[in-house]
């Protein structure tokens, strides 16, 4: 049985979501070394009853981009200048992802089997 | 002072909402970005943003920074989002502060080159819109009456059948809640030169990331109308609509052939990147029908019913049979040989047979036609 790192509405992840077969995704991390804070949604780190109407399984998801130029393209707000962006080879024991947004987009909902090594 | 903000389309997201459009009481658009977040909730501030601005800001002809640097109304408004609602305070602020201003060269899109005002009339409709053109031999920006009001029934009935297969396609999940008017019917609203072009516009169930439920079916549309560089391409593109949708497809071809038409398919919707454009002519209907005339079996949409027969004539060669997941009754045509031994009532069968659906004129309903194709019984 899939263990989630997060735990998830029901009907979470999205039954068209997929499982990852060693594809390359990026993400904006804090500093050079990594911690597991720095792939958790903001549900998990804020705890916040409702956030606007986004989908409560979209909020428990990792936001990561297929697109290098379209994670960089984040480092343009303040908010996130000073992270760097890393790429991430996620697989199948990783979790599931699901192309949320703009074409590159995708929210990943991470398994407790996801391995920070494997960046 | 206090405004009363409703989210209307997330137009950057990275773990939560960075930047959105949200709407007034009275449709005003503001444009909110993320500034911090802290324990308790992120905290946003806008500033109210016209359509005409708000268009070239989504075209990717004016960058984030100048919008913020330069709004059309220096008034800002700042919230914190700790529940559903947006209650947004007036500041007293002069300028956006250059602590929170992005940096330089931050576009929404790449630009989007297109010379008709449809991103704008997206942002008014915060809907898909549509331009569909219809010219013929006279191209002097005008059609015959007859020939417009073919078209565009066509081109309907076209898109519902294309959005249902788009639905399958993406395994849309409660597909059948999906499938009701709003998601595929289209309303005219304005008319411009450049052929005789309508301007359609949707109003079908939108998410918050601007997706919107017609886009299954525009898609689809797309999809056919590409340029692929060989007939098997071009049939693997059609397999995929197999059925009701090919068919009213088939009708369009046939009527720009039979009156010499171009037709030109253009379609936006808040989502979308780019602006998509496509041209049916002759040269290329005829291609696309020759090929469907090959392929008999794309227009044919096959279904299967289960269920008892309530009514099978041998003489007339007409059945009914009552399907056993929604006790509905289906009637069609048979030979007197296919019919010939159905018991009815008490057996079930699964009933394979081809459904047709016959357009009428615009406002007559079409009517569906089952044929008989083969009978398997269940059980008795």
């Amino acid at each position: 049985m899939t263990e989630w790192f997060e735990e998830l509405p029901e009907q979470c992840p999205p039954k068209d979501a997929f499982s990852p077969s060693g594809q390359t995704f990026y993400r904006l991390v804090n500093g050079q070394t990594l911690t597991s804070d720095d792939f958790t949604s903001q549900q998990e780190e804020f705890s916040w009853k409702e956030f606007l109407k986004v989908d409560k399984c979209i909020i428990r998801a990792v936001s990561i981009f297929l697109d290098k130029a379209d994670c960089e393209k984040m480092l343009k707000f303040q908010r996130h200048k000073h992270k760097n962006v890393y790429a991430l080879t996620l697989l199948e024991k990783d979790g599931v992802v699901k192309q949320t947004f703009k074409p590159s987009h995708h929210s990943w909902w991470r398994t407790t089997n996801f391995e920070l090594e494997v960046i | 002072m206090q405004k009363k903000l409703n989210i209307s389309q997330i137009l950057v997201y990275y773990d939560m909402p960075e930047l959105f459009i949200a709407t007034d009481e009275v449709d005003t658009n503001y444009i909110c970005l993320l500034l911090e977040v802290d324990e308790n909730s992120p905290s946003y501030l806008s500033t109210a943003i016209s359509a005409n601005r708000l268009s070239k800001f989504i075209k990717g002809q004016i960058e984030l920074r100048q919008v913020l640097i330069e709004p059309e109304i220096n008034d800002w408004y700042s919230f914190n989002i700790d529940n559903e609602n947006i209650i947004a305070e007036r500041t007293d602020i002069q300028n956006f502060p250059e602590i929170f201003l992005p940096e330089q060269g931050f576009y929404l899109n790449n630009e989007i080159l297109d010379n008709s005002n449809i991103v704008q009339e997206v942002v008014q409709k915060d809907n898909a819109v549509v331009h569909l053109a219809i010219s013929d031999d006279k191209d002097d920006f005008s059609i015959d009456t007859d020939d417009l009001g073919d078209i565009v029934k066509l081109y309907s009935v076209m898109l519902e059948n294309s959005f249902k297969k788009g639905l399958i396609e993406h395994k849309v999940k409660e597909k059948k809640a999906l499938i009701v008017p709003m998601n595929y019917k289209l309303r005219a609203f304005a008319a411009s030169r450049a052929s005789f072009n309508i301007h359609l516009y949707s109003k079908s169930q939108k998410d918050l990331f601007g997706n919107c439920m017609v886009e299954y079916g525009l898609e689809k549309i797309e999809q056919i109308l590409t340029e692929y560089a060989s007939d098997e391409e071009l049939i693997n593109s059609l397999k995929s609509l197999k059925g009701h949708a090919v068919s009213s497809f088939k009708k369009i071809l046939k009527k720009i052939l039979d009156e010499n038409l171009k037709l030109k398919h253009k379609w936006f919707a808040p989502n979308q990147k780019e602006v998509h454009f496509k041209v049916l002519d002759t040269f290329k209907a005829q291609k696309i029908y020759d090929i469907l005339n090959l392929s008999e079996e794309l227009t044919e949409e096959v279904k299967e019913l289960t269920g008892v027969f309530v009514q099978a004539d041998v003489e007339r060669g007409t059945w009914r049979i009552k399907t056993n997941d929604d006790d509905k009754e289906f009637s069609g045509e048979a030979t007197s040989e296919e019919l010939r031994g159905i018991t009815l009532d008490t057996v079930t069968y699964k009933l394979v047979c081809q459904e047709i659906i016959e357009e009428f004129k615009v406002t007559e309903k079409e009517k569906v036609k089952y044929i008989f194709k083969s009978v398997i019984k269940l059980d008795e």
